[in-house]
């Protein structure tokens, strides 16, 4: 329990290097976005990010409490603070971790309509919801919890480890419309997962006996790749970055996106992006758990010479056996949708494009965004309302208000400046937390450097 | 340029002087874990033919003796983390006869390390008899070894057989809650 405890802690103490990428969405042109929505409009004749160093982004999260309660100086005890939080949390609650690393990428202007990118990024991606009645169970045990049905459902985690190959192409098809697509080859290096998993607990005043507890309509699921080779665990971080770069188990996605401009000043935009899957069918161990299971104590047949505890264990691994198997499975990525609207106005300048052409823009810009991902128990919800700025070409600003599972209130500030042909962003979240990260479930932290070349 | 240089200031100066509350890492070392784990064991119902036997011809009375294993203690786990256990039992008698009842907690070599019961007398006529028994870990820590519980019963009075066409039974109900406490 305490390793459990500090690992989590240990995640949530991440939070001041994690992101939220609904200030990067659509913001500055940056080519970074085109990974939030392939088809944005980009402006500029060719990119290239700064290798390992264009973009790093990292959101950690927990719903339900907050590292300071846990480990706040104060006069209740560890004991009680836990106890606290255990008692606060449902499964509803989740703990979430997504990183990725671009190691490269690049993108050129095909034609005057046409701009393709391409890269590669390391993800990992991570969400556990909080088993709950595991934990009670763990922590105090079954005898103050007679009647209650402990469930095994709320066990739901998932974790990929991956190499991310993709190249996209935005193209303007008028005046207005801009559509996007792009095509992503995934390697897995690491899946770990167990979900829809059904059954429970429970410990009942028996007839024969005191208690009679009950496992009912048990079916637990592990499933691993990538972590177990030849019966021996994979501990060579090499192997899983090698694993990483097509050496894995393969799979593939598409993002798809548009820009719609309904006025010259009003713009509407969307996108899809990872709409995937990866096949797993090397280094595959399974567990799974299936049956019912009742037990009511040991009746004595007296001078029988029976093997009662023989006759127990046989009776469990015949109706709930652990069956352990290498089949292969698919593993859905979790899907995101990315949702937005934008009205621009105040004053009017213009800028060169590629094409050196003029093209006007508007200094302010308000709007909102909708972000959503699809996750094992349940679609999660972001609602992020912002104003951008552009100060002049080469500096802009968004500042954003978003309301999602962690807070209601969390601002966020990005800034994207360009010096020559080096172009900076930087984004901040979370603000109002920033006097005590501790007590904050989401900080954020993102940035990255490219080259721009008009 | 200007503009670059305040708003890149700014957002270092924010992040870099963000600050947390203090917090105490350390305290985690004082935690534990109590679960208290409750779990059926044995129960039995058992009536005359249980006690009587014919030798030479002659009616008999004998006591009864059973034994299981009972490997839950040979869990590291909870054999490196056990506090306390208590024993419960519910016993019904409909026999108008007195019975010792004898509970021993054997270790895998069936040698006795710890008495339970040692002649508990079940009242005759008793339907609703109940005895817990305590034990502290830390009185009794040769308990931790028990791998094996027996459960001897027979008729205080020993010269007295039962009727045999006696259709009464003794009843017995039994439960263990395993108390754990871990700072592991």
């Amino acid at each position: 329990m305490r390793i459990i405890v500090l690992i989590v802690s240990f995640l949530i103490g991440l939070n001041s290097f994690s992101q939220n990428k609904q200030v990067l969405y659509d913001f500055a042109g940056l080519p970074q976005t085109l990974l939030l929505n392939p088809g944005l409009e980009i402006d500029y004749k060719f990119h290239i990010g700064v290798p390992l160093l264009s973009g790093f982004s990292s959101e950690i999260g927990s719903t339900g409490f907050s590292l300071s309660e846990i480990f706040a100086v104060n006069n209740n005890t560890i004991t009680e603070k836990i106890s606290t939080v255990l008692n606060k949390i449902d499964a509803n609650d989740y703990l979430k971790v997504n990183t990725q690393i671009e190691v490269f990428i690049a993108g050129f202007r095909f034609d005057k309509k046409t701009y393709v990118s391409f890269g590669f990024y390391q993800e990992l991606d991570a969400i556990g919801y909080a088993p709950v009645d595991a934990l009670t169970l763990i922590n105090e045990g079954n005898t103050s919890y007679l009647n209650k049905s402990f469930s095994i459902s709320e066990m739901i985690f998932k974790l990929d480890v991956l190499g991310v190959i993709h190249a996209g192409i935005s193209r303007k098809v008028s005046d207005k419309l801009t559509l996007g697509a792009r095509l992503k080859l995934y390697s897995s290096a690491l899946n770990l997962e167990t979900t829809n998993n059904q059954g429970s607990f429970t410990t009942r005043l028996g007839n024969n006996n005191i208690y009679v507890h009950h496992l009912d309509n048990v079916n637990l699921n592990a499933r691993t790749s990538g972590l177990i080779s030849n019966n021996e665990y994979i501990s060579d971080a090499s192997t899983y970055i090698e694993n990483s770069l097509l050496g894995g188990n393969l799979g593939t996605g598409i993002d798809l996106g548009f820009t719609y401009h309904v006025t010259p000043q009003l713009q509407l935009s969307g996108s899809l992006i990872d709409l995937g899957f990866v096949h797993h069918n090397k280094n595959i161990k399974n567990k799974l758990i299936v049956g019912s299971f009742t037990f009511e104590g040991i009746e004595f047949e007296f001078d029988s010479n029976r093997n009662y505890w023989g006759e127990l264990d046989a009776a469990l691994k015949e109706q709930l056996p652990i069956v352990g198997n290498e089949d292969s499975y698919t593993s859905w990525r979790p899907a995101k949708v990315n949702a937005a609207i934008k009205y621009s106005f105040g004053e009017k300048r213009n800028k060169y494009c590629y094409d050196n052409t003029l093209k006007d823009f508007y200094t302010n810009a308000f709007g909102a965004q909708l972000y959503s991902v699809f996750r094992p128990l349940r679609q999660q919800f972001v609602f992020t309302s912002f104003y951008e700025k552009s100060f002049s070409n080469k500096l802009q600003a968004k500042i954003t208000h978003t309301i999602d599972d962690y807070s209601y209130y969390n601002i966020g500030v990005g800034i994207s400046a360009k010096i020559w042909k080096i172009n900076f962003y930087g984004i901040l979240d979370n603000l109002t937390k920033l006097s005590d990260i501790s007590s904050a479930n989401n900080v954020s932290l993102q940035f990255g450097f490219n080259l721009l070349f008009n | 340029m200007n503009l670059l240089k305040i708003y890149s200031t700014v957002l270092i100066t924010i992040f870099f002087l963000s600050c947390s509350q203090p917090l105490d890492f350390e305290q985690l070392e004082e935690y534990s874990i109590m679960p208290s784990i409750s779990s059926s064991l044995v129960f039995f119902s058992i009536d005359a033919s249980n006690f009587n036997t014919i030798i030479s011809g002659i009616p008999v009375a004998i006591e009864v003796n059973e034994t299981t294993d009972f490997k839950l203690l040979e869990n590291s786990f909870i054999k490196q983390n056990l506090v306390q256990l208590d024993f419960n039992f519910e016993i019904k008698n409909e026999f108008n006869r007195v019975f010792l009842l004898d509970i021993n907690l054997l270790d895998a070599e069936s040698n006795i390390i710890h008495k339970v019961f040692e002649g508990f007398e079940i009242r005759g006529n008793s339907l609703d008899i109940s005895a817990e028994v305590l034990l502290i870990i830390e009185d009794f820590p040769e308990v931790v070894n028990f791998t094996k519980v027996q459960f001897i019963i027979g008729l205080k009075d020993i010269f007295t057989t039962l009727d045999a066409s006696n259709l009464s039974k003794i009843e017995c109900r039994s439960s263990i809650v395993i108390h754990l406490e871990s700072n592991t």
